[in-house]
């Protein structure tokens, strides 16, 4: 892997990364925009960059600037909400071809800023507002999002168990926010929100390409100086998760055929290397011991795996069973808990952990988004890691390390989606 | 032992594949991607869930077996004699994973370190099926569970209904997984039948792209490939008409708006003439439904539709359909615009402009294609198993003229053999 990576203060609290890598044969831009997850905000914050991502006063349909982005070589500009922890990331990015690639050697390049710095600072707007239809289908498209979270059942159930999980911290917020809040958003409030997150954000602006391309970073520079009054807030903090005093149990009924089950556990152990490898040997991998047990031995469901959020150092164990199977499968879930508590596993299980997140991080650089990822968790966590440096980090890990963090796990929350008319 | 040796080369981009001909009978192809750290390995056979009446040189008379048995063999396939197949993997940190489609199973590796390792474990395990009665009963419940989970997807359902409305006989409208009943008549001396038929070497197909050397692969493959005799399988399929089931179908399942799929059926093509049937077909469908088209503004301006709205081309052996599919709160207004805009563009001709706009976008998204590891493996593979050549789709598309769109329209987008399913 050969590539450059700089990164460069445009203005206070607004950043200029630049990846230069010859492999590739695209590129790609993306303004990423991150604040306090807030009930009060989300709603707002994801509207507006759907609607600024959807046209702009250049081009003032969805139609016409979709058009556009067909004329130069299918490019996308898409706008995206997610969370990390308790912070929003709002993300403007587009993606296109290389300048090599077009038909007459043309610069698409230029094209794709212009279009970007437009989104941003040359929204269509009336009178203090976001243009009313263009407002109104983002407006729709996220309630009927919000609406269709049920047409998924796994996703459901996760988003469901995480309002309890972690009720009374922002990370309980969906990353889009409220339906109630959106449900009375105006186009008005939406651009003064927009206005707001702005002047208060902070900014990673990523570029990742075949070559330097220097006049970027400085385009970025000059239309952000516009912005008069910029404060950025200080940079969203994220807490580890409260354990709570009791395990929470609840279900939601659906009319489903298989019931979702989601266990979710805390720990306070501090180092995210033990962690991590604890979870993989758990049940991120397909060798972990909830897939050798859970499904492979009992054949009690198709999927039973773990996830673990570092930033709110919880473990989601989620599972896809039947109902009258749900505490046959709890009890072996919690008993997969208690033999690596117990160290009930093997160095060799330890070694293809490493194995497996080694793998995972040995591939970053291999797409554009991935640099991005890395880059930006990195100044999320305020940690300037390598990938060489985190290679080492985990390969330091031992059976022990793994027993230490497995016995700070307390079970916190069991969540189910139980099938109507079904009782067990 | 190499047989054959051909290069690959796409003029545009200068990319390179290597195909071998291998003496076992395997096909292989190389696509070595200079900067890249990831290795990405397909493993596949030309047998997925509509091969369900076939017969060798060495049978009598055709065997049809149960509906799923495809997909059950695949996930039979990953316990071997000794152990677990993940189990290999484990050591290598590699992630594998394997699937069954309608006319194909792939089992595959993705790493970024010690391929040469993954590779001899692809190899290895694919070519010693190990099955007992006790292993497959054990199955039955995770699968089981599996065809559960799909019974709860809307998306699943919506199409499938759709296929059912569109063919009679041809088992593409069958589950890929069978249903509890079928999957109940699998045993084991029927998944040796089925894979000492399908997984001969005549009949599969190796693809590996990325960070991966040919000499090394060749040499690998001379040391674990047994050589195989062609066994002269023949598959039939049932007599399809050319008439559709029902025009119409409509199920209830839990969703936040109904979602629909639209889709025409039309007749099927092989190798060559079904690549470019697909592109012209992909070509004509998006000029008449992109999100620039006058349908498309229309639909989303009047709140029937959301940016779920596309076009998919679905064609294999012996079946091809143009399906137009989303999600609204009046599938059948949107099935009548459709419908509106199909007549408009045969009286009046297709809009010559976004027919060029199109063309163009698509050109860029095969460019961006070849940036990726997985998506090269994968095209290959796909490629391979449906008669054509590897980059062959670029070429097609600088071929493809108006008049052709205009022709695939008059001749594949018939009102008469349209289905909508709808799932609300």
């Amino acid at each position: 892997m050969s590539f450059t990576h700089t990164r460069q203060e445009l203005l206070k609290g607004i950043y200029f990364n630049t990846i230069v890598d010859t492999k590739f044969k695209s590129n790609e831009i993306a303004i990423k925009m991150f604040t306090k997850l807030d009930v009060n905000t989300a709603s707002l914050n994801s509207l507006a960059i759907s609607t600024i991502g959807s046209a702009n006063n250049t081009y003032r349909t969805i139609a016409t600037f979709n058009k556009r982005l067909g004329e130069l070589y299918g490019s996308s500009i898409v706008s995206d909400v997610s969370k990390m922890g308790d912070t929003q990331i709002l993300t403007l990015a587009s993606r296109f071809i290389d300048d090599r690639f077009t038909f007459n050697g043309e610069s698409i390049t230029d094209s794709i800023v212009d279009m970007l710095i437009d989104c941003i600072f040359n929204p269509y707007v009336k009178d203090g507002a976001f243009n009313e239809e263009l407002f109104n289908i983002s407006k729709k498209e996220l309630l009927d999002a919000i609406e269709g979270e049920i047409n998924n059942k796994r996703a459901y159930a996760i988003i469901q168990s995480k309002k309890a999980i972690y009720r009374g911290e922002p990370a309980c917020i969906p990353s889009y926010g409220d339906k109630e809040h959106a449900i009375k958003s105006t186009a008005k409030e939406c651009y003064q929100a927009f206005i707001k997150l702005l002047a208060s954000c902070n900014i990673e602006i990523f570029y990742v390409g075949c070559e330097e391309k220097s006049n970027i970073g400085e385009r970025f520079k000059t239309s952000f100086a516009s912005l008069k009054e910029r404060n950025p807030e200080e940079f969203p903090i994220t807490q580890a998760s409260v354990i709570k005093s009791s395990v929470e149990e609840l279900s939601e009924c659906v009319e489903v055929n298989q019931a979702k089950m989601v266990l979710a556990l805390k720990t306070t152990h501090d180092n995210k290397y033990n962690n991590a490898i604890m979870n993989t040997i758990l049940g991120l991998s397909p060798f972990s011991k909830l897939f050798s047990n859970v499904r492979e031995k009992l054949s009690l469901c198709y999927y039973c795996q773990s996830s673990y959020d570092s930033l709110k150092k919880t473990i989601f164990i989620d599972s896809g069973v039947e109902l009258e199977n749900i505490e046959k499968a709890k009890e072996s879930i919690l008993q997969q808990v208690t033999d690596i508590q117990n160290g009930n596993f093997s160095n060799e299980d330890v070694q293809n952990a490493i194995a497996y997140l080694t793998n995972a991080l040995k591939s970053i650089g291999d797409t554009q988004s991935s640099y991005i990822s890395w880059y930006f968790n990195n100044i999320l966590i305020g940690e300037d890691r390598s990938i060489d440096g985190e290679y080492e980090k985990y390969r330091l890990v031992t059976k022990d390390d793994v027993i230490l963090s497995a016995k700070t796990l307390t079970l916190d929350t069991i969540f189910v989606l139980k099938p109507i008319g079904k009782e067990v | 032992m190499i047989n054959n040796r051909t290069i690959i080369e796409s003029n545009i981009t200068g990319d390179r594949i290597v195909k071998l001909e291998h003496s076992s009978g395997l096909d292989i192809y190389v696509c070595e991607m200079q900067g890249f750290s990831t290795t990405e390995a397909l493993f596949g056979t030309k047998y997925g869930s509509i091969d369900t009446i076939f017969k060798t040189k060495f049978d009598k008379d055709f065997i049809t077996v149960p509906e799923g048995i495809a997909h059950f063999l695949e996930h039979k396939l990953f316990e071997n004699q000794d152990s677990n197949v993940f189990e290999l993997y484990a050591k290598t940190g590699a992630t594998a994973n394997a699937f069954t489609s309608f006319d194909k199973t792939c089992y595959l590796f993705s790493c970024s370190q010690n391929y040469e390792q993954s590779l001899r474990i692809l190899l290895s395990f694919v070519q010693e099926p190990y099955f007992t009665q006790q292993s497959v009963d054990k199955e039955q419940g995770i699968i089981g569970q599996e065809i559960q989970m799909y019974k709860d997807n809307p998306s699943w359902k919506v199409f499938f209904n759709m296929l059912r409305g569109m063919y009679h006989n041809h088992p593409v409208k069958i589950d890929i997984a069978g249903t509890i009943e079928s999957i109940a008549q699998i045993d084991a001396k029927l998944l040796y039948r089925c894979y000492n038929t399908f997984y001969n070497l005549h009949n599969m197909v190796l693809s590996i792209a990325g960070n991966v050397k040919e000499q090394e692969v060749i040499k690998i493959a001379d040391e674990l490939l047994k050589p195989c005799e062609s066994i002269e399988l023949q598959t039939i399929r049932p007599n399809e008409p050319d008439t559709i089931v029902k025009s119409e179908i409509v199920e209830h399942l839990p969703v936040g708006l109904p979602i629909f799929n639209l889709g025409f059926k039309s007749k099927p093509e092989q190798g060559y003439e079904n690549l470019k049937a697909e592109i012209e077909s992909y070509l004509m469908a998006n000029t008449i439904a992109d999100v620039s088209s006058p349908l498309y503004e229309g639909l989303l301006n009047d709140g029937l539709i959301n940016s779920e709205f596309g076009v998919e081309i679905f064609n294999g052996d012996g079946f091809f359909s143009i399906i137009f599919g989303g999600e609204s709160s009046n599938p059948k207004e949107v099935q009548r615009r459709i419908f509106e805009a199909i007549h408009d563009a045969k009286v009046n001709g297709l809009d010559k402009n976004l027919f060029d706009m199109i063309k163009k976008s698509t050109y860029g998204s095969f460019i961006r294609e070849l940036n990726d590891v997985s998506a090269m493996a994968n095209g290959v593979i796909n490629a391979h198993l449906s008669g054509v050549k590897p980059f062959e789709s670029i070429d097609i598309l600088s071929k493809i003229s108006y008049e052709d769109a205009m022709n695939c329209l008059l001749t594949r987008l018939d009102l008469d053999k349209a289905v909508l399913s709808i799932i609300e």
